[in-house]
């Protein structure tokens, strides 16, 4: 990220490898700031990125399919519109008194198929491209999916690869303090899959929701960074575990917010309409392979952590 | 009637012949015989009447040639002394009466004729074979006869159940050809040479009990029948000859003894109770495994389902057929659950075939899921339905997937049954019940599903769809086939 750069223009990028739901997490984030209490909407000024608005939002919510793994890395320009909370003291001795402004930030959103991470795509335009696009982002949501780090084991290369030749670029803007400047929420994905549930639930990390309508119960926000820890132990290439170390090492860890999220929630019981713990995945796959949503898309932690890089950045004004 | 040749009676007496032959027979009875003589242009022949031991009159005869008037004997045999000396002829031979033809007789036989003295001699238009044989024919029987049977005795002072070779009434002494007797038997599974039908007399001996008497067979037919109950019309052909009606296939005579086939009679019969096949049926499926989508699996479920409801029909006493037709749970909102479906209950083979068949070109929702089957469902109402008094319960499951799981399962990642039903827990029960244990289980397979509940499902039998199936052996592990007991007779409760 550029210094001086302007934090509303500057975007969000994704990280993650194939099939580890940056493009799911994109579809539900429409849905996910609808059941927000906040007052954020997502909206679009031009006609290429309400299409992609349109498509994604649609094919999740509406038709219960998943986008087809990202060949290119798509730069898609939503606009957030919230209130942003800021604090304002009144005179020498007065007090402090909260204000809300109304700010619009361009969301530019990166999402790059997840095969750009693997090492032997250095120096591919495409590669290249996502390069300069992390480099240019304030923020990155970076997507951890235990259930394929379980099978495929290849977080940690694929990240470390991106990551360091974006360190070699950024390392070159003036001020770089020896760590990327970009603050970066990691998103524990898949929560609603019954092994990292059952994890969650069998570390004790599992707290009834109360505002949750049909009974979900959420991972406390104390805890996800050790959930992250706890399913980076069971890699399969034994690797996993390094992740949490590597990200503390590229960021600066005053700039890592971390959550456990389900671009679809939690399966809603279709006689009882409530959350079961016996039954908490909402996807299964056709003999086809197709992935379909089995009930009402009600996503964890989606809108959150694109809230809370927004709110950090608009904290640095 | 006296005479000779000049003396030779009336016009034609075929009645009076017929009628002097049936007292004679009458009185024939034991070892003893009579013999009548036909003097015909060129010939004499001697016919001697006697009975067998069943009392069926037995008539032989003897032919004596002559030659230009003159008697030749090419080969000496019992008669032929007699015929070359008048004085022996009716001294040794004696017939009852003679018979000539209205053809000229030779020089030789008129010498022979004269001497007939106190033997009365007639002419009849008829050969007196023919007249012989009518007679035999009217004759009425001297013994009774009776259907050798089997039948239960059960257990007593004299020692536990056994089977017992017994006698089964079919005609009375006195009666006659013509006499018509209806009965009902059980034929019991047995091996390729059938069901035997034996006609049987008693040996005369006064002195014992007729049911101790030792039984003789006077005619063994036989026939591969399906087991069941049959009803039977015994008709009297004639004094030796008894024909049966109401059997599906014609009665063939096999060449064996009454003794052999005793010695083929089972102390007691294998327990054939009353069964109650249920077929438990996976009607979805997509292809998975080798040969074919899931239609071609379901046909194949359905075609070794029929031929073992067709194997198990051909040997059960009393076979009752289920029919349980399940699929996959519809796991997402959008797709209709539809809960496992009784096709038939407690019906015949053939209902049940008919329930089959109706499962063709079952149409799979694209979107239904793959990875399991109501399975634990179907056994959970299989469960509920239940009864022994509708038959000892066989239980054949043909599919492949495994049960959807009661709550979360993190191993295999299966959706579980959105009634929380445990597919184990279902076999538990079911076994635990107070008959449990006469359960027994078969499973037609796919190919490469194994393991888990599918173990308990084939405990009994198991064989995979896309290979050839030995049915009779898969039924007769289930216990649907009587087999290797031999049953030779039918049996009379």
């Amino acid at each position: 990220m550029a210094q001086g750069m302007n934090w509303t223009e500057s975007g969000i990028a994704m990280l993650g490898p194939t099939e580890s739901g940056k493009s799911t997490f994109l579809c539900a984030l429409k849905k996910a700031l609808l059941e927000q209490d906040e007052d954020w909407v997502l909206f679009t000024r031009d006609a290429a990125s309400q299409r992609h608005l349109d498509e994604m939002s649609t094919a999740l919510i509406s038709e219960g399919g998943f986008p087809l793994p990202t060949r290119t890395v798509d730069t898609i320009r939503w606009i957030l519109g919230g209130s942003v909370e800021r604090t304002e003291r009144k005179g020498r001795f007065g007090g402090e008194t909260k204000i809300k402004d109304r700010v619009e930030i361009t969301l530019r959103l990166t999402d790059a198929p997840g095969e750009l991470g693997r090492a032997d795509r250095v120096g591919l335009t495409e590669r290249n491209e996502l390069v300069k696009q992390l480099a240019d982002s304030c923020g990155i949501l970076y997507m951890f999916d235990p259930i394929r780090e379980f099978t495929h084991g290849d977080a940690f290369q694929r990240t470390d690869s991106l990551l360091s030749e974006l360190m070699g670029v950024v390392s070159q803007e003036p001020g770089f303090d020896g760590r990327l400047p970009h603050r970066l929420a990691v998103c524990v994905t898949k929560l609603d899959d019954p092994r990292v549930f059952k994890t969650a639930h069998d570390l004790g990390m599992l707290i009834p929701d109360g505002d949750s309508r049909w009974g979900f119960p959420r991972v406390h926000e104390g805890d996800a960074q050790d959930l992250f820890l706890a399913l980076g132990e069971i890699s399969r290439s034994g690797n996993g575990d390094a992740v949490p170390r590597m990200l503390e090492r590229y960021f600066d860890s005053g700039r890592i917010s971390y959550y456990v999220t389900s671009a679809v929630g939690f399966m809603v019981n279709k006689r009882t309409r409530r959350f079961d713990a016996r039954d908490t995945e909402n996807v299964y796959r056709t003999a086809s392979g197709a992935p379909l949503v089995r009930g009402p898309v009600h996503p964890i932690n989606v809108v959150e952590p694109v809230l809370w890089i927004v709110r950090q950045l608009a904290s640095l004004g | 009637m006296t005479g000779a040749d000049s003396g030779v009676h009336r016009a034609f007496s075929d009645d009076e012949v017929h009628d002097i032959l049936s007292e004679e027979l009458e009185r024939v009875y034991g070892d003893a015989t009579f013999t009548v003589a036909e003097f015909a242009a060129d010939t004499v022949t001697i016919f001697e009447v006697s009975r067998d031991e069943h009392g069926t009159p037995v008539i032989m005869q003897w032919q004596y040639a002559y030659v230009d008037g003159v008697l030749r004997i090419e080969t000496a045999d019992r008669w032929s002394a007699a015929m070359a000396d008048p004085e022996r002829f009716y001294w040794h031979l004696a017939p009852k009466l003679i018979v000539r033809t209205p053809h000229q007789l030779p020089a030789g036989l008129r010498d022979l004729l004269s001497r007939a003295r106190d033997v009365p001699v007639y002419r009849c238009l008829a050969p007196l074979r023919e007249l012989l044989h009518a007679v035999r024919k009217d004759s009425p029987l001297v013994l009774d006869y009776e259907l050798a049977v089997l039948t239960r005795v059960p257990a007593g002072r004299d020692g536990a159940a056994r089977l017992a070779l017994t006698g089964q009434p079919l005609f009375s002494r006195g009666e006659t050809r013509g006499c018509q007797v209806k009965i009902r038997v059980a034929c019991e599974p047995t091996d390729a040479e059938g069901t035997f039908f034996a006609v049987v007399t008693r040996e005369p001996r006064p002195e014992l009990p007729p049911q101790a008497r030792r039984m003789r067979s006077l005619q063994i037919q036989a026939a591969a029948v399906s087991p069941g109950l049959y009803d039977l019309t015994a008709v009297l052909v004639r004094p030796g000859l008894v024909r049966f009606e109401g059997l599906p296939v014609p009665l063939e005579s096999p060449g064996v003894t009454l003794a052999n086939l005793e010695r083929l009679v089972p102390g007691e019969l294998a327990a054939r109770s009353s069964v109650h096949l249920m077929c438990l049926i996976e009607v979805c499926g997509t292809g998975e495994g080798t040969g074919g989508g899931a239609d071609d699996r379901l046909q194949r479920r359905i075609h070794w389902l029929e031929e073992l409801i067709t194997v198990a029909q051909a040997d059960a006493a009393a076979l009752r057929v289920s029919v349980v037709a399940y699929g996959a749970h519809g796991v997402a909102w959008k797709v209709d659950d539809r809960a496992p479906e009784v096709r038939a209950w407690t019906a015949t083979g053939a209902e049940a075939i008919r329930a089959l068949r109706g499962l063709v070109g079952h149409q799979a929702d694209e979107r239904e899921y793959p990875a399991a089957a109501q399975l634990e469902c179907a056994l959970k109402l299989v469960r509920q339905h239940l009864a022994m008094r509708d038959g000892r319960p066989v239980i054949v499951t043909a599919g492949g997937r495994p049960p959807h799981p009661p709550g979360l399962d993190t191993s295999r990642q299966i959706i579980p049954c959105p009634d929380w039903v445990d597919g184990a827990l279902e076999l538990r029960r079911l076994l635990s019940l107070p008959w449990g244990a006469q359960i027994t289980f078969g499973a037609l397979r796919d190919p490469k599903c194994r393991g888990g509940v599918w173990e308990q499902l084939g405990e009994h039998a198991v064989a995979t769809i896309d290979d050839a199936v030995d049915m009779e052996g898969f039924a007769a592990a289930l216990g649907l086939r009587a087999a290797a007991q031999i049953v030779p007779f039918p049996v009379i409760d």
